[in-house]
């Protein structure tokens, strides 16, 4: 016997609302001077520097951040979007999901 | 089901289509002309101390962080300064993006209060206060 299908849908929306709380994703440069943590929503919720940090300019240091920030919000959002799909059924990618957060970038890829 | 709820006439349907892209593209005029008003490309935040300072770009996602050279002395406080400045920004950006909602849908919908609901009053009020700058 098949499930009810409105609850079923119910069900995956229950899920797909607890990854958009619960998920997150990090990078780390390849220096390891900045960790981030980013949200589903693209929020930073984790900025750590390590000593190697503070021997770099002001300029270079934010750029680093910048960079990390963005590839953690990559990652979470591709990471987002595989498990939408696999709730779904179905192949999503972060496009689907209102975008891919920002452009790619050519800076050394996270650990 | 009656025919006005669903048109089968191809006609009917064009222009229905028509008219939904009509108002798309009224609606798009709209939020542009708006977007350029309230400046919503350039949410930029700046510390007390005036030493470091975080912009956004268009879809409220860091895009610039200038750390001068004094505040790269001051280790400790460096990072929690960022993320503040970063969660301030956001703030400024997501009231943005609700008032030009609000302008959008009129007073169907109460998107202002949405957002002061769920914003920590703190926040609300910095933000606030950059928006006004």
């Amino acid at each position: 016997m098949p499930e009810d299908p409105a609850e079923d849908m119910r069900r995956k929306a229950k899920d797909i609302e607890r990854l958009a709380v619960e998920l997150e994703g990090e990078a780390v440069s390849e220096d390891g001077a900045v960790r981030v943590v980013t949200g589903a929503a693209g929020n930073v919720k984790e900025l750590d520097l390590r000593m190697s940090a503070y021997q770099m300019s002001g300029v270079e240091l934010g750029e680093l951040i910048v960079a990390t920030i963005r590839a953690a919000d990559r990652r979470t959002q591709a990471d987002l979007a595989q498990r939408v799909g696999a709730i779904m059924g179905a192949p999503v990618t972060p496009d689907d999901l209102g975008g891919s957060g920002l452009a790619p970038i050519d800076v050394e890829e996270p650990r | 089901m009656s025919d006005r709820e669903r048109p089968t006439d191809p006609e009917a349907m064009m222009r229905r289509l028509e008219q939904m892209q009509a108002e798309a593209e009224a609606m798009l005029a709209k939020f542009n002309e708006l977007s350029e008003r309230l400046g919503a490309d350039a949410v930029e935040v700046v510390s007390e101390d005036g030493r470091i300072r975080v912009k956004l770009d268009a879809e409220g996602k860091v895009a610039e962080i200038g750390i001068d050279e004094y505040a790269m002395r001051m280790r400790q406080s460096l990072a929690p300064t960022i993320m503040a400045l970063i969660q301030e920004a956001s703030a400024t950006h997501a009231l943005k993006m609700a008032q030009m909602a609000q302008s959008l849908v009129g007073d169907k919908i109460d998107v202002m209060g949405l957002v002061n609901r769920d914003m920590p009053e703190g926040l609300r009020d910095r933000a606030r206060d950059n928006l006004d700058r």
